[in-house]
C-alpha cells in the first residue's frame, strides 16, 4: 500500500520532468505517450487504494521527514483515508480520461510536449494535495496546483486574454491564499503541530474566537481556489486555457480543493457555528448568483465556467450546514458530469473550428451524434433528472438543508436547481438544435471528433449517468454516506441521520419536478417559441442587462482595487522604488565594488607581499585577541 | 601494530595500491587513444566509500591512537572520496585537451585523497601532521600538472611557498601544545589542559598560530592571497578539486581540535574566528565582484564561503547549539558540489579553442549550449543560496546555528554578505541568457562520458541535498554526537596493553 502511495503522484513526476526535458528534441508528435502511461497507471493504483479503503484499511504515514529545526518539523506524510480515495476517484478518473482527449485536441499545437508535460506536473501536485497528512504539505501543493493553473490557463499565452487571464487567476488566488496561509500560522501557533492527526486529536482548548478565527481564515482559501464569491471572477476567464484544462483543473479537479480542504477540516469548522453558517451562506448565495449569470452567457465554455462556480457553491453548502457527505457526494458526481461536460463543449469548438459562441452554432445535432448524445447525458446529470447522479447528490444536500432547518437557504437551493436545468438546456438546444447559425463553410466542415476525443466522452458519460445510482442509493444512507461515515464520525450528530421519510420522499419529488420543469421552461423558450427569449429580454430589460454584465463584479473591483492600486504603486515604483530602493541597491552596489577596488592592490601577485601578509596577519590575530581582553577587562 | 590495525586502513590502502597501479601501468600504455584510466581510480574511491560505510559503527583507535574511526572520521571520509570521484570524473578531457592524459595525475588525486583521509581520522598530532604533509605536496604538484604552462607552474611555486609557510605555523602551534603537556594524543593534551598544566600566554600563541595555520589552509582572510593565483593557474579541474577537498579535511580537523583539545579556551578563539570571518566574507564578497575571469569569480566566491563556515565555528565558542556543528557538516558537502560543479562547467566550455574563462566568453551560451547553461544556472543559485538547492538549505542550517547560539547580529552579517555575493552568481546567469555572444559560437566537441557523469553527479548532489536533506544531515548529526571523545581512564591501559583494542564511545 505504501509503494502505491508513493508511485501514485511519483510517477506523473518523473513523466513530467522526462518529456518537458526531452520532449521538444526527441518525442515530439509522441509526446503523449509516456504522460498518458504514467496516469493510467496512477490510476490502476487509484483504484488499489479505493478497493484497500473499502476494505476498511487506511494509512497515516510519515515518509520522510523535511526540515526539523528546533520544535519546528514538516514531514512528507501521506493519509489514505475515505475521504482522500474519494477524491482520488475523481482525480484519476478524469485526469486519466483529459489525457487522453489531449491526444486528439491538442494534436498539432505546437507546445504539443509543453502541454502533456504541464498536465503532468498537475496531476503530481494534485495527487500531493489531496495525500497529505498536514497543513503544510497542503498548503504547498496547494499552491503548486495554483501553479500549473496558471501555467495552463496561459498555455497559449502569445494570445494577450490569454496570458492576463492566467495572471489574473494568479492574483486572485494569492488572496485567498493569503488568508490560508494565516490560518495554517494560526494552526500552528495554536496546536504547535500541523499533522491533521495532531491537529484533530488535539487536547488543547481553543477557545471560540480563535477557532472562528482559524476557519475562516482557511475558508478564505477555499473560496479562491474554488471560486466562490467573492472572489469568484478569475474561473470565468480562465476558459481561456485550452479546454481540457478547463474540464480537468477549473470543473473536476483543482476548483474541488477548497470543497476537499474544508471536508478535511470538518472538525475545526464543526467547533464554530459562525464559520459554518459563513460557509452555508457563501456557498448558498454563490450558488443562485452564479447560475443567474449562466443564464445570459453566450460563450459555450463561460456558461459551463458559471455552472461550476454555481454548483460548487451547492457543495459549499452543503458542508456549512453539517451534509458533509452530500458535499462529497456532489463533489464526486459534480466531478464526472462536469468534465464531461466541457470535454463535450471542447468536441463542439473543435467541429466549428474554434468557435465558442452559441449564437453562431445550432444544427449540430446530426453532425456530431456521439458529442450530441454524451452531452445530453452530462446536462440530464447536472439539472438532476431523475435516475442521474446529480439527481442523488444534489436531492440529499437539498434534503440535507431542509432537515437542518435551513429553510430559506433551501429555497435559494431549490431556484438554483431550476435555473441550473434551464441554462443546460438552453446550451443544449442554442448549440444542437434549431437552423444553423454557422458560417455555412464551417458548417459544412463540422465533423465528430476523433476517437481519442470520444472515447472519453463516452466513459466520462457511464459515471455521470450511473455513479448516483451505485453511491447514493438508498438516498442518505447510500454507499458514500457508510463509507464517509468514518470520516465525518465525529463532527456528526450522535442520534445519526434523519432517516429516509414521508418528508424525504416529498423534497425528492419536488427537486426532480423542478428540474424537468427547468428542462421543459427552456424547451419552451428555444424550441417551441423561440420569439420568447427577446420578448422576455425587452420585457425585464435592466435585469438582463444586469445579469448580461455579471453584476458588473469586475468593473466594481477595477474601479474601487486594480485602479487604485495600480496608482499606488505607480507611485511607489516612481518614488520608492527607483529613487529610494534602487538607489539604495545601485549605491550598495556601487559601494561594495568600490571596496573591491580598493582591496585589489592587495592581491599583487607576488610571492613576498602575501608571505609578508600572513606574517602581519599573524600578528595582527594576536594583537586583535590583546584588543578584545582590554576591551573587557 | 598487528593484524587488526591495518584492517582498519583497508579504504586508505587500496588508494594507495591503486594509485602505484596507475603510475606502474603508464609507461605500458599506448601515447594516444587511452582512455578510462579514470576509473582505475574511480573504482577503488568506490570501493573505498563501501567498506567505509561498512564499518561505520565500529567505533575503535588504532595504532596506539594514532587514528580512529568514528562516525565523525566516516562522514568525512566518504565525503573526501565522493569529491575525489567528481574531481577525476571532471579531468580525462581537459588533460587529453592539454595532451596531458598520464596517469600520474589520477595517482596524485589518490594519494591526496587518503592524505586526506588521515587527516580527519587522525587523533595524535604527528599523523595529523603527516596527512597534512602528504596532502600538501600532492597537491602542490597537481596544481603545476600542466608543466608547460607557465601560470600553472607559478600556481604550484606559490602554492608550495606559502603553504610551507603556513605549515610552519602549524608546527609551532603544535610544538607548542606539545612543550606545555608532553603529549601528542589530542585527548591527552586535552586532559593537561583541563587539568591546567598549560599556561595561559602560551596558550594564546598556541591558539593563535595554529588559528593562523588553519585559515590559511582553508583560504581565510588575511590568509587567503594565494587562492585566487593558484586556483586560476591551476588546470581547471585540479582546481575544482583543490578549491574543495583540502578545505573539508581542514574543517575536519578544526572541529576536532577545538572538541578535544581547545573546548576551554573559547574566550581565546571565538572572538577570533569572529574577526576572521568578517574580514573573509568581506574580501570573499567584493573582490568576487571586480572579478572578470571566472576562474577568479569562483575563487573569491569559495573564500567568502569559507567565511560563512567560520561564523557557524565561532557560534561554536559562545554556545552548544545541537545542531550547529552538523550544520557546518552539512554545509561542507553541499560546498563541495556546488563549487565542484560550477568548475567542472568551466571545463566543459574549455573545450572551446576561444574560452579564456572570461565572463564575456559566457555571454548568449544558453542559446547553442542550454544543457550547459542550465546546469551552470544551477549551481549559481545553489552557490547563491536559491531554494530549492543545497546552498539553500545549507545557509539556512548555518545561520540558524548562528542565530541559536544567541549571535542574530552576526547571521545578519552573514545575511548581507550572502546577499551581495548574489549579485556575482546572479551575473553569470545574466551574461549567460540575457546577453548576445561577442562571436559565432562552434559546436562544443566536447562529449565526453566522464565529463557528462561527474557534472551529472554534482548535479544530482546539489539538487538532492536541497530536496532530500535528511539523509546526509541525519549522518552529519550523528557523526557529531557519536564523536569519539577519548578513551575511558581505565581503558587507557587497555589500550596501551593491547594497542588497537575496540574502545566503547
Amino acid at each position: 500500500m505504501k509503494a502505491a502511495v508513493v508511485l501514485i503522484p511519483v510517477l506523473p513526476l518523473v513523466s513530467f520532468m522526462v518529456t518537458l526535458l526531452l520532449g521538444k528534441r526527441y518525442f515530439g508528435e509522441k509526446s503523449h505517450y509516456l504522460p498518458v502511461a504514467s496516469v493510467a497507471v496512477s490510476w490502476l493504483l487509484c483504484m488499489f487504494l479505493l478497493v484497500q479503503v473499502e476494505r476498511g484499511q487506511t494509512l497515516d504515514w510519515n515518509a520522510y521527514s523535511w526540515i526539523a529545526v528546533g520544535g519546528f518539523q514538516v514531514d512528507i506524510g501521506f493519509l489514505v483515508d475515505e475521504l482522500a480515495a474519494v477524491m482520488l476517484l475523481v482525480v484519476s478518473t478524469v485526469g486519466l480520461m483529459v489525457h487522453v482527449y489531449s491526444i486528439g485536441y491538442m494534436h498539432g499545437d505546437q507546445g504539443y510536449y509543453r502541454f502533456f508535460a504541464y498536465l503532468n506536473l498537475f496531476m503530481f501536485s494534485m495527487f500531493m494535495l489531496v495525500l497529505a497528512n498536514n497543513y503544510l504539505l497542503l498548503y504547498v501543493f496547494w499552491e503548486a496546483v495554483g501553479l500549473c493553473s496558471f501555467l495552463l490557463i496561459s498555455f497559449w499565452f502569445p494570445k494577450l486574454s490569454a496570458s492576463a487571464a492566467g495572471t489574473k487567476a494568479f492574483l486572485v488566488n494569492r488572496v485567498g491564499d493569503f488568508g490560508f496561509s494565516l490560518g495554517v500560522m494560526l494552526i500552528f501557533i495554536t496546536f504547535g503541530t500541523l499533522s491533521y492527526a495532531g491537529v484533530f486529536d488535539s487536547e488543547t482548548a481553543v477557545g471560540g474566537g480563535m477557532m472562528t478565527a482559524i476557519c475562516l481564515l482557511l475558508f478564505t482559501g477555499a473560496v479562491g481556489k474554488s471560486a466562490q464569491f467573492p472572489l469568484h471572477v478569475w474561473l470565468p476567464d480562465a476558459m481561456e486555457g485550452p479546454t481540457p484544462v478547463s474540464s480537468l483543473i477549473h470543473a473536476a479537479t483543482m476548483v474541488n480543493a477548497g470543497v476537499y480542504m474544508v471536508a478535511r477540516s470538518s472538525p475545526l469548522f464543526a467547533e464554530s457555528e459562525t464559520a459554518m453558517l459563513v460557509v452555508a451562506i457563501t456557498g448558498g448565495f454563490t450558488a443562485i448568483f452564479a447560475a443567474s449569470i449562466g443564464l445570459v452567457q453566450n460563450d459555450i465554455k463561460k456558461v459551463l465556467a458559471y455552472s461550476t462556480v454555481s454548483q460548487l457553491g451547492y457543495m459549499f453548502l452543503a458542508l456549512g450546514v453539517g451534509a458533509w457527505a452530500a458535499g462529497m457526494f456532489h463533489l464526486v458526481s459534480h466531478g464526472f458530469f462536469k468534465g464531461l461536460l466541457f470535454l463535450c463543449s471542447g468536441s463542439v469548438i473543435h467541429a466549428l473550428s474554434g468557435e465558442q459562441d452559441m449564437r453562431r452554432m445550432g444544427g449540430l445535432k446530426s453532425k456530431t451524434k456521439i458529442t450530441y448524445w454524451t452531452f445530453i447525458i452530462g446536462a440530464l446529470a447536472i439539472s438532476g433528472a431523475p435516475g442521474f447522479a446529480g439527481f442523488f447528490s444534489k436531492d440529499s444536500i437539498l434534503a440535507g438543508v431542509f432537515h437542518e432547518g435551513y429553510y430559506l437557504l433551501w429555497a435559494v437551493g431549490i431556484v438554483t436547481a431550476f435555473l441550473t436545468a434551464f441554462y443546460m438546456f438552453r446550451l443544449i438546444f442554442m448549440t444542437f438544435h434549431g437552423e444553423p447559425r454557422t458560417d455555412p463553410e464551417v458548417f459544412a466542415h463540422a465533423h465528430e471528433s476523433p476517437p481519442s476525443m470520444t472515447a472519453p466522452l463516452i466513459i466520462l458519460a457511464v459515471p455521470s449517468a450511473l455513479i448516483g445510482l451505485i453511491l447514493g442509493l438508498p438516498p442518505e444512507d447510500g454507499h458514500i454516506d457508510n463509507l464517509l461515515h468514518h470520516v465525518f464520525a465525529g463532527v456528526l450528530p450522535a442520534e445519526g441521520g434523519h432517516g429516509f421519510g414521508a418528508v424525504s420522499a416529498l423534497l425528492m419529488a419536488l427537486s426532480a419536478t423542478i428540474g424537468l420543469g427547468g428542462i421543459f421552461a427552456a424547451w419552451q423558450f428555444y424550441i417551441k417559441r423561440p420569439q420568447l427569449p427577446e420578448m422576455v429580454k425587452a420585457r425585464t430589460g435592466a435585469m438582463y442587462y444586469i445579469l448580461y454584465n455579471k453584476y458588473w463584479v469586475d468593473e466594481i473591483y477595477a474601479a474601487v482595487i486594480v485602479n487604485p492600486v495600480k496608482w499606488f504603486s505607480g507611485v511607489l515604483w516612481r518614488f520608492v522604488d527607483d529613487a529610494g530602493i534602487d538607489g539604495f541597491v545601485n549605491g550598495a552596489a556601487r559601494f561594495f565594488r568600490g571596496v573591491g577596488k580598493a582591496l585589489r592592490p592587495t592581491q599583487s601577485g607576488r610571492l613576498q607581499a602575501y608571505l609578508f601578509t600572513m606574517f602581519i596577519g599573524a600578528l595582527a590575530l594576536l594583537a586583535a585577541w590583546v584588543l578584545l581582553q582590554t576591551g573587557q577587562g | 601494530m598487528d593484524a587488526h590495525d591495518v584492517v582498519a586502513l583497508v579504504p586508505e590502502l587500496m588508494l594507495v595500491l591503486a594509485a602505484i597501479v596507475l603510475l606502474l601501468v603508464d609507461p605500458l600504455l599506448p601515447r594516444d587513444g587511452r582512455r578510462g584510466l579514470s576509473w582505475l581510480g574511480v573504482a577503488p574511491c568506490v570501493t573505498a566509500i563501501v567498506v567505509t560505510w561498512w564499518t561505520r559503527d565500529e567505533v575503535a583507535t588504532y595504532f596506539n591512537g594514532a587514528v580512529v574511526n568514528d562516525r565523525f572520521a566516516v562522514y568525512f571520509k566518504i565525503l573526501l572520496l565522493a569529491v575525489a570521484i567528481v574531481a577525476m570524473l571532471l579531468s580525462e578531457k581537459h588533460l587529453h585537451l592539454h595532451d596531458r592524459l598520464l596517469s600520474d595525475y589520477y595517482a596524485l588525486v589518490l594519494f591526496t585523497t587518503v592524505g586526506m583521509m588521515v587527516m580527519v581520522a587522525a587523533i595524535d598530532l604527528v599523523t595529523f601532521f603527516v596527512g597534512l604533509e602528504l596532502m600538501a605536496l600532492s597537491s602542490y604538484i597537481l596544481a603545476g600538472f600542466f608543466r608547460y604552462d607557465s601560470k600553472s607552474i607559478e600556481a604550484s611555486l606559490k602554492y608550495f611557498l606559502t603553504g610551507s609557510f603556513a605549515s610552519v605555523f602549524l608546527l609551532l602551534g603544535m610544538a607548542l601544545l606539545y612543550g606545555t603537556t608532553g603529549a601528542t594524543s589530542y585527548y591527552a593534551i586535552g586532559d593537561a589542559i583541563a587539568a591546567g598544566d598549560a599556561p595561559e600566554s602560551v596558550m594564546v600563541l598556541a591558539v593563535v598560530t595554529l588559528l593562523a595555520g588553519f585559515a590559511y589552509k582553508v583560504a581565510a582572510a588575511p590568509f587567503h592571497n594565494w587562492a585566487p593565483d593558484v586556483y586560476q593557474g591551476s588546470p581547471t579541474p585540479a582546481a575544482a578539486f583543490l578549491s574543495v577537498a583540502p578545505k573539508i579535511a581542514v574543517f575536519a580537523t578544526i572541529i576536532r581540535f577545538l572538541t578535544h583539545m581547545l573546548s576551554q579556551q573559547n574566550d581565546i578563539w571565538a572572538p577570533l574566528f569572529i574577526v576572521i570571518a568578517i574580514g573573509t566574507m568581506l574580501i570573499g564578497a567584493t573582490m568576487a565582484i571586480v572579478q572578470t575571469d571566472l576562474k577568479r569569480m569562483l575563487a573569491y566566491s569559495s573564500i567568502a564561503h569559507v567565511g560563512y563556515l567560520l561564523l557557524a565555528l565561532a557560534a561554536e565558542g559562545y554556545a552548544d547549539v545541537s545542531f550547529g556543528k552538523a550544520a557546518i557538516l552539512y554545509y561542507l558537502a553541499a560546498y563541495a558540489f556546488m563549487n565542484m560543479g560550477a568548475f567542472g562547467v568551466l571545463v566543459h566550455l574549455a573545450n572551446r579553442a576561444d574560452f579564456d574563462y572570461s565572463l564575456e566568453k559566457v555571454s548568449g551560451i544558453y542559446r547553442r549550449y542550454p544543457w550547459t547553461a542550465g546546469i551552470m544556472t544551477l549551481f549559481m543559485l545553489s552557490l547563491a543560496g536559491i531554494p530549492p538547492t543545497a546552498g539553500f538549505f545549507a545557509k539556512f542550517y548555518l545561520f540558524a546555528a548562528v542565530v541559536n547560539s544567541g549571535l542574530a547580529w552576526l547571521a545578519v552579517i552573514g545575511v548581507l554578505f550572502s546577499l551581495v555575493s548574489a549579485f556575482y552568481y546572479l551575473r553569470v546567469i545574466v551574461y549567460m541568457y540575457m546577453r548576445d555572444p561577442d562571436t559565432e559560437l562552434e559546436e562544443l566537441n566536447g562529449r565526453s562520458v566522464d565529463l557528462g557523469a561527474g557534472l551529472g553527479l554534482a548535479a544530482l548532489a546539489v539538487v538532492a541535498l536541497g530536496i532530500f536533506p535528511g539523509p546526509v544531515l541525519d549522518n552529519a548529526q550523528d557523526a557529531v554526537h557519536k564523536m569519539f571523545t577519548g578513551p575511558q581512564p581505565e581503558a587507557v591501559q587497555e589500550a596501551d596493553a593491547a594497542p588497537g583494542a575496540a574502545v566503547a564511545p
